[in-house]
């Protein structure tokens, strides 16, 4: 490698100037020092010149000599990095199973030993299977894969697809992803069920994220003590009612979350705000055939001529979409008390509108209005040790802030709220949870003596034993 | 030990979720009480009870009642009197005709197990604070579920015990045999285009009376008749077959079936014949003359 040319010249330079040096060493001292010559102003000028011009080159050879070494950091550093990555792409898959397992047994007061009109059953008092979720973790350099799958006996001997999707390490702070993922809103949709004290997510959530995954694409990553995520999904979740990770129009949800995390002493801060946007649809009809309908109007049971009515047949109606959106803020605070334990205390505040799909579902199309949706929830949780919990939450759920009914003929407001008081108390092991919990629910589906909205009485004790594999 | 648990969970309050399948009497959409209806402590007043037929039959669904409550009112109470609870329905808007009074309506169902005979269906007007009027009964007659063979030549009769939809097929004499099922209703065979049609004909057939739960549309009845009914009536003579088509279980397991055979009236029958339906009979292509053979007889 050639040198650089002010390195040749400086050593040049100092090559004379040892030269010079030497020179005078060899000199004879026997002789008595000649009368000092009388001194030349040029050459004193000239020294001071090339002393000058010396200090200026030894600058430069320092600053040649710096860049030079940062050079080659700079030279080490990628070859390291090509070594790790080399080594990185010629390692063999991470595979990790994992799996959940939540068993229920409950009582609740409104169980009857009936059916539904439509054969579902009344009965609630029982034990069933909430959650079985194995799960199948690959992670190959940059680029992983889940595979989650959802056991379950709520509604029938159920097997569904929960978690499927393939993402790629972009950055450090980027992860990007494609499959069927948890929605990207607020607190409770994207916390991890085995670490979630209460037993389901509060109602807001179950109605406006029913099985919170949904398929699309998603993004997501952590700056410092910024976190973010992003998503385009179908718009109809695991847990929707009609369509299911299916998608009956071509507009996707836009969802995202943008938000904290920080430590602050003993105090960690988290929270975030949310948004969705979308489209959701209206079903059209099918043509009708002309039908014969008999209604006995003199209720003998017989047919009579007069009671055949003929019910014309339809034409088809179109299929419409109707715009939804969502908007959230949750936070969330962690003290560590030391000695006495951690507290965890959280809350999220969610307005939304025609974006149930669970509970109260909107059409616009069909009613001639939208349906403006309002939730929160406030929660705390205090682990006093290693083997307990104790926690409280309340929430709170309108599904259709503008709904009236007929009462003695004239339209009034109508409270259609849903709320819930939670305490729950758990022992907890390494690998398990035996969680009990009281639900005081609270609704406006009953009526007084009087005919005035009450509670139906609807209260649920529930024990989970629960095993995190 | 279930009754401990409900107490504590009742002792937050609210109305209870029972839906009084129970009760002999259930209306759909009204809340149910368990228990006798309380005794009045107010004057106020159901001002009119309106009943198409007070005649009805055990199971049937859907009887309309309507009428008006004193403007003070705010709900109905509704049941029989020693039936397992009461109902309450909220009134209405005011009557357009006389508007110092509010309306009612609502729709009855009956129980299957209702006894045959006359009940007393007390209503009576709930005001504001829940005090109740005093009840005034609506008297109404159970007929009897079994068939009414009066005034009939001939009358073949089934009936089952499920919410299933059953069909009866009635095969008449002569070949080919005519036969009554749900897709021809009527024994009488129009004349040829050209041919005078005979006014006595259709009168001397025999008809099937209803299709009952058909398509899973669930009526209660669970029952279907042919007969040849009145003077006119002329059954022709020969060997009927009589056959049992299940059509769908509708969603229940089994059903059993009783196909009764009655001539000229008289209650006893001359012939009869049970069996019960599962899931495989449901099988076939429900045409006519389809389903199991209950009995054959000759008239």
């Amino acid at each position: 490698m050639p040198y650089p040319r002010t390195i040749v010249v400086v050593a040049a330079l100092l090559g004379v100037a040892g030269v010079a040096t030497a020179q005078e060493v060899v000199d004879p001292p026997a002789e008595p020092p000649p009368p000092p010559p009388p001194v030349n102003q040029a050459e004193l000028d000239a020294i001071a010149e090339a002393n000058a011009r010396l200090d200026s080159l030894g600058a430069a050879l320092a600053v040649a000599v710096q860049r030079e070494a940062a050079l080659q950091q700079a030279i080490d550093a990628e070859h390291a990095a090509r070594v790790a990555a080399e080594a990185k792409a010629n390692t063999p898959p991470h595979i990790v199973l994992s799996g959940l397992l939540q068993v229920d047994a409950a009582t609740r007061r409104s169980s009857v030993d009936q059916l539904r009109q439509s054969g579902d059953l009344l009965n609630q008092d029982r034990v069933w299977l909430r959650r079985a979720r194995p799960k199948v973790t690959a992670t190959y350099g940059d680029l992983a894969g889940v595979i989650e799958l959802d056991l379950n006996t709520v509604a029938s001997n159920a097997v569904r697809v929960s978690n499927v999707e393939a993402t790629y390490q972009v950055q450090p702070w980027l992860r990007a992803g494609l499959g069927i993922a948890k929605i990207p809103f607020g607190f409770e949709v994207e916390q991890p069920d085995r670490e979630r004290l209460f037993l389901e997510r509060s109602t807001v959530i179950r109605a406006l994220f029913p099985g919170e995954y949904d398929a699309g694409a998603k993004i997501s990553g952590a700056w410092r003590f910024l976190r973010y995520g992003a998503a385009v999904q179908n718009g109809e979740p695991t847990g929707e009612k009609t369509y299911a990770l299916r998608d009956p129009n071509r507009a996707k949800d836009l969802t995202a979350r943008v938000g904290i995390e920080t430590a602050i002493g003993d105090v960690k801060l988290s929270g975030g705000f949310s948004m969705l946007t979308g489209r959701g649809f209206h079903p059209g009809t099918p043509a009708s055939k002309d039908t014969l309908n008999w209604k006995d109007l003199n209720e003998d049971g017989v047919v009579q001529s007069g009671e055949i009515q003929v019910l014309q047949g339809q034409a088809a109606t179109p299929s419409a979409n109707f715009d939804r959106f969502g908007l959230g803020v949750d936070a969330q605070l962690a003290i560590d008390l030391h000695a006495q334990g951690l507290l965890t205390i959280y809350g999220e505040v969610i307005a939304a509108g025609n974006l149930d799909r669970a509970i109260v579902i909107p059409d616009p199309i069909a009613s001639g209005r939208d349906t403006r949706e309002l939730g929160y929830y406030a929660a705390a949780v205090y682990l006093p040790n290693r083997w307990s919990a104790l926690g409280l939450r309340y929430d709170h759920y309108d599904p259709d802030s503008d709904a009236s009914e007929l009462r003695t003929g004239e339209v009034v407001p109508a409270d259609a709220t849903l709320s819930t008081l939670s305490v729950a108390a758990a022992l907890r092991a390494a690998h398990g949870r035996l969680i009990l919990q009281y639900d005081h629910n609270t609704n406006h589906s009953g009526r007084t003596t009087a005919g005035v909205p009450t509670n139906l009485g609807d209260d649920a004790v529930t024990l989970r034993a629960e095993i995190a594999l | 030990m279930r009754s401990a648990y409900l107490l504590v969970l009742a002792a937050c309050g609210g109305v209870d979720a029972d839906p009084g399948l129970e009760a002999d009497l259930r209306i759909a959409g009204a809340q149910f009480y368990p228990g006798a209806m309380p005794a009045s402590s107010t004057d106020i007043r159901v001002t009119s009870i309106d009943s198409l037929n007070n005649t009805i039959r055990a199971g049937q669904i859907d009887k309309a009642l309507s009428g008006r409550v004193q403007a003070d009112g705010r709900a109905l109470a509704l049941g029989f009197a020693d039936d397992a609870g009461y109902w309450i329905v909220p009134a209405a808007a005011a009557d357009i005709n006389l508007p110092d009074e509010l309306t009612w309506s609502a729709k009855l169902s009956f129980a299957s197990t209702l006894a045959v005979g006359t009940h007393d269906l007390l209503v009576a007007a709930v005001d504001a604070h829940g005090a109740f009027g005093p009840p005034d009964p609506l008297t109404l007659t159970v007929r009897a579920g079994t068939f009414d063979a009066t005034g009939t030549k001939l009358a073949v009769a089934l009936r089952w015990d499920t919410e299933a939809d059953l069909d009866l097929h009635v095969a008449l004499p002569g070949e080919p045999p005519v036969i009554v099922w749900w897709g021809d209703a009527n024994s009488y065979i129009p004349p040829a285009p050209g041919t005078a049609p005979d006014p006595v004909a259709a009168a001397a057939s025999g008809i099937l009376d209803a299709d009952s739960n058909d398509q899973c549309v669930i009526d209660g009845r669970r029952a279907e008749s042919v007969t040849w009914r009145g003077d006119a009536a002329m059954p022709p003579h020969g060997t009927y077959a009589v056959l049992v088509d299940t059509f769908s279980l509708c969603s229940v397991a089994t059903a059993h079936w009783v196909v009764d055979v009655y001539r000229d009236g008289d209650p006893a029958a001359i012939g009869h014949a049970e069996g019960t339906v599962v899931d495989s009979d449901t099988r076939g292509l429900h045409v006519a003359a389809s389903g199991v053979r209950a009995l054959t007889f000759d008239y």
